[in-house]
């Protein structure tokens, strides 16, 4: 029998952290489950979960849907798309059964690339690689999630263009089912030895739009991104664990001008494990953010000490409790701490 | 312990004894109540820290990774939780439950977990469990274990009968057995999984006749493309069409001069009789192939339904027995194979060319007018004089696919003999025709064999034997 490999390329940058991650953790296993109550598929998908951040892995090697065991996506820090196609193209190449007198080749590949954000590095000889051996022997549709995602960089890949905006837990249900049915329709289709790559129809509401790539799409204009991410280190467990705020604009009462103040909400902090030094760019520098920007402060989500949110003077951020001396998890200065004044300037996070 | 405590307390908080209270400093450290004091501390300093390592512990055991293979509906199942492979050791109880209406049993002494799974589902088992140190009267703690229960893919598989006041509609399965000339043709044609699954029509279709007084027997064999509306209708009329061609080509054509080509081929008297011979397949062959070809684009254009609505293979041989042997001609165009077993079952001659691409769906149709006027046309016939034959087949790629897998198989002897032990019932079924059982039961045998489970293989499967 011939197999349907089916890849799913996922971007696990910092800004994935919470709940994006948890339902694309999900969605996934709602996906092979809804597969194998399908008997084409679960005869035909083969499945392949490859994940990148700044740097890329296989999260999951191809192999078929019935030995397949839900993974736990990591985090990492960085979105190098390059090194995600790069990553994807060489399992391809290595998985790939071509049909000769001998042996009964694969259905061609389909790829789902997910991501929500901007290449932080140069993919152009990523994408020409992609163009010269893969865009005819794999099918690719790319996911856009929410707005701030790079369409300029996507439509080099493919025509398949998938906007989804990722509002609440109802949408990705959605989401993953139109994923599902893609995927169905495709194992079908093969079955009956027709072209064996057919899209699920998108039904009317906004949640999931194919991107038009015959109108100009607009300039990217988001320099400001939707979060911000800092990472930071349990002092008590010597773990890592993020911390992510989302974009909100509001009025500033200051001086009675009409203006908008940016700043950012805190979303909530994540733990997160050894893999996220594993999966991130160490080359890339941090941007910075100020602290007076950030609304909230965490409690520490590895040991539960109140304050998640303390600077060394190494510039890292790690968690304080009641303890007199804390101690740096970081560079291992001793300290004390006391309410700072004003704001202060940290890293962020790239993703 | 409890003196050098005090001693050292004082010192870190920077208490300086001097000299003179020396001796009543003493004293204090030696006094028992002050000891007992620091000895509590101490006590509670450990219990403190051995309260922290235990949640700790606790932590890292709950966020621990643990697989444990998928199980499948049906098939017998077996996994351990190999608690020193975790690092388990201080994991000093455990147990799991609701595991029994799953049909699984949790064995906490060995850490297996077995049975044949009752139905299936993605659990998330609640594996209980106490560490040593810990509280023995609290609760136990909880960690969640996901198990897949695969369902049993055959059970996912729904047999509609196809719609009888459909269009074309033809019957789901057919077999028949029936005398060809002095040999046997056994033959069945079975709608697949894949039409069964929705109520939709079977594709494939056969036909045979032996006709008199040519001596001349016409088998056909034809594969209803699957994406094609109306194949259905296509296969039929391929089969049907090459039958009615040759009924009515017999009628007319010189078939003394045929004979004695033939005679003089097999003397070895006549000249070039192998070139005349190739020419008379060709044009006998080729232009049944044709007329069969013009048959459906006429019905198309009556239907007034586009040609390739009626896509279908076709593999078609003409049979006849001579006293020094039989003389075998084929015409094939598709991916459906004709096999010719010697007398001893010692060579395979595959008589045709397989049309196969490479992704799915690279196959030739009858219906493809380019087939004719292709260079590779002369490649599609077969011909073959033989003193004598074991078994000629003729069979779709529902049948090839999950027996021969890839075309270089045909031309294998081993397969072909582990094919003819399959239909002689070395299979997990084991059901068998038998091969060489010349009996009206065959027809339901071999209908019976043709059932055979093969993941990812589908089709409709048709298999005509002339033994």
């Amino acid at each position: 029998m011939r197999r349907l490999p089916i890849y799913f390329l996922i971007d696990v940058s910092e800004s994935m952290v919470g709940e994006p991650i948890q339902q694309v953790e999900e969605g996934l296993s709602q996906i092979i489950q809804a597969l194998k109550a399908d008997p084409y598929a679960i005869e035909t998908v083969w499945v392949s979960i490859i994940v990148f951040a700044g740097q890329a892995k296989t999260l999951v090697p191809l192999q078929e849907i019935i030995n397949f065991y839900p993974p736990r996506f990591p985090i990492g820090g960085g979105t190098s798309l390059s090194k995600g196609l790069g990553h994807l193209m060489y399992e391809l190449r290595k998985n790939q059964v071509k049909t000769t007198y001998e042996q009964k080749g694969d259905w061609k590949p389909i790829v789902f690339l997910f991501t929500d954000g901007v290449p932080t590095d140069d993919t152009r000889a990523a994408i020409a690689e992609w163009k010269q051996n893969w865009q005819r022997t794999a099918n690719m549709v790319a996911i856009s999630f929410g707005n701030e995602t790079d369409v300029h960089v996507l439509k080099e890949l493919t025509e398949n263009i998938i906007h989804f905006k990722n509002s609440n837990a109802a949408a990705y249900k959605q989401f993953f089912k139109w994923v599902t049915d893609s995927i169905k329709t495709s194992s079908e289709s093969v079955e009956k030895n027709a072209s064996g790559f057919e899209l699920a129809k998108i039904y009317g509401d906004d949640t999931l739009s194919k991107v038009d790539l015959t109108k100009p799409i607009p300039p990217q204009s988001y320099m400001d991104s939707n979060y911000a991410v800092l990472v930071g280190k349990c002092q008590n467990l010597n773990r890592n664990y993020l911390m992510k705020y989302r974009r909100s604009e509001e009025e500033a009462k200051i001086y009675g001008l009409d203006i908008n103040r940016l700043s950012y909400r805190l979303v909530g902090a994540f733990q997160v494990d050894q893999t996220y030094q594993e999966l991130s760019d160490e080359s890339a520098g941090p941007s910075r953010i100020n602290s007076d920007e950030l609304i909230g402060n965490p409690t520490c989500p590895c040991c539960g000490n109140q304050v998640a949110f303390a600077m060394c003077v190494c510039g890292q951020i790690h968690c304080i409790g009641e303890e007199h001396i804390s101690t740096c998890p970081w560079c291992g200065n001793k300290g004390t701490y006391g309410i700072g004044e004003g704001g202060f300037d940290v890293n962020r996070a790239q993703g | 312990m409890s003196k050098k405590y005090i001693r050292e307390l004082f010192a870190a908080k920077n208490i300086t004894i001097a000299g003179s209270k020396q001796h009543l400093f003493d004293a204090f450290v030696d006094d028992e109540q002050h000891q007992q004091i620091a000895r509590q501390i101490l006590e509670n300093q450990q219990r403190l820290m051995d309260i922290w390592q235990y949640k700790n512990r606790l932590a890292d055991i709950q966020q621990q990774p643990v697989t444990i293979p998928n199980a499948t509906v049906g098939k017998p199942y077996q996994a351990t939780l190999d608690f020193r492979q975790l690092n388990w050791s201080d994991v000093t109880w455990t147990a799991i439950e609701g595991l029994e209406e799953y049909g699984l049993q949790y064995d906490p002494a060995t850490g297996g977990i077995q049975g044949v799974p009752v139905k299936s589902g993605d659990i998330r088992l609640k594996l209980q469990f106490r560490l040593a140190g810990g509280d023995t009267s609290a609760a136990a703690h909880e960690k969640v274990l996901p198990l897949v229960i695969n369902p049993d893919p055959r059970s996912l598989w729904k047999s509609i009968p196809s719609d009888m006041a459909g269009p074309f509609w033809k019957a789901d399965d057919v077999a028949e057995f029936a005398p060809l000339g002095d040999r046997f043709v056994t033959v069945a044609s079975k709608r697949g999984r894949s039409h069964a699954n929705v109520g939709s029509f079977r594709d494939d279709d056969y036909a045979f006749r032996h006709l008199e007084p040519s001596g001349w027997s016409v088998l056909a064999v034809s594969d209803g493309a699957g994406s094609a509306r109306l194949s259905r209708e296509g296969s039929r009329l391929a089969c049907t069409g090459i039958i009615d061609y040759f009924e009515q080509f017999f009628k007319t054509a010189p078939t003394a001069d045929i004979d004695a080509l033939f005679g003089e081929h097999a003397a070895g008297t006549g000249t070039d009789t192998q070139k005349k011979i190739n020419r008379l397949v060709y044009d006998t062959l080729g232009k049944a192939a044709f007329a069969v070809h013009k048959k459906l684009e006429e019905f198309a254009a009556a239907q007034q339904v586009s040609i390739k609505d009626l896509h279908s293979t076709l593999i078609f041989v003409l049979l006849k027995k001579y006293a020094f042997g039989y003389v075998i001609m084929s015409f094939g165009v598709g991916d459906c194979p004709i096999g010719l077993l010697n007398k001893d079952c010692s060579a395979v001659t595959l008589m045709n060319r397989l049309d196969v691409g490479e992704f799915g769906g690279g196959t030739r149709f009858i219906t493809m007018p380019e087939i004719f006027t292709s260079d590779k046309f002369p490649t599609r016939f077969g011909f073959k004089l033989v003193p004598d034959f074991a078994y000629l087949m003729l069979m779709t790629d529902g049948i090839y696919d999950p027996k021969f897998v890839v075309e270089a198989n045909l031309e294998k002897l081993d397969t072909w003999k582990a094919f003819l032990a399959d239909l002689n019932g070395n299979n997990p079924e084991n059901v068998a025709l038998p091969l060489g059982a010349h009996s009206p039961e065959s027809a339901g045998r071999l209908s019976a064999w043709m059932d055979f489970w093969s993941p990812g293989n589908h089709d409709d499967r048709t298999l005509m034997i002339i033994s």
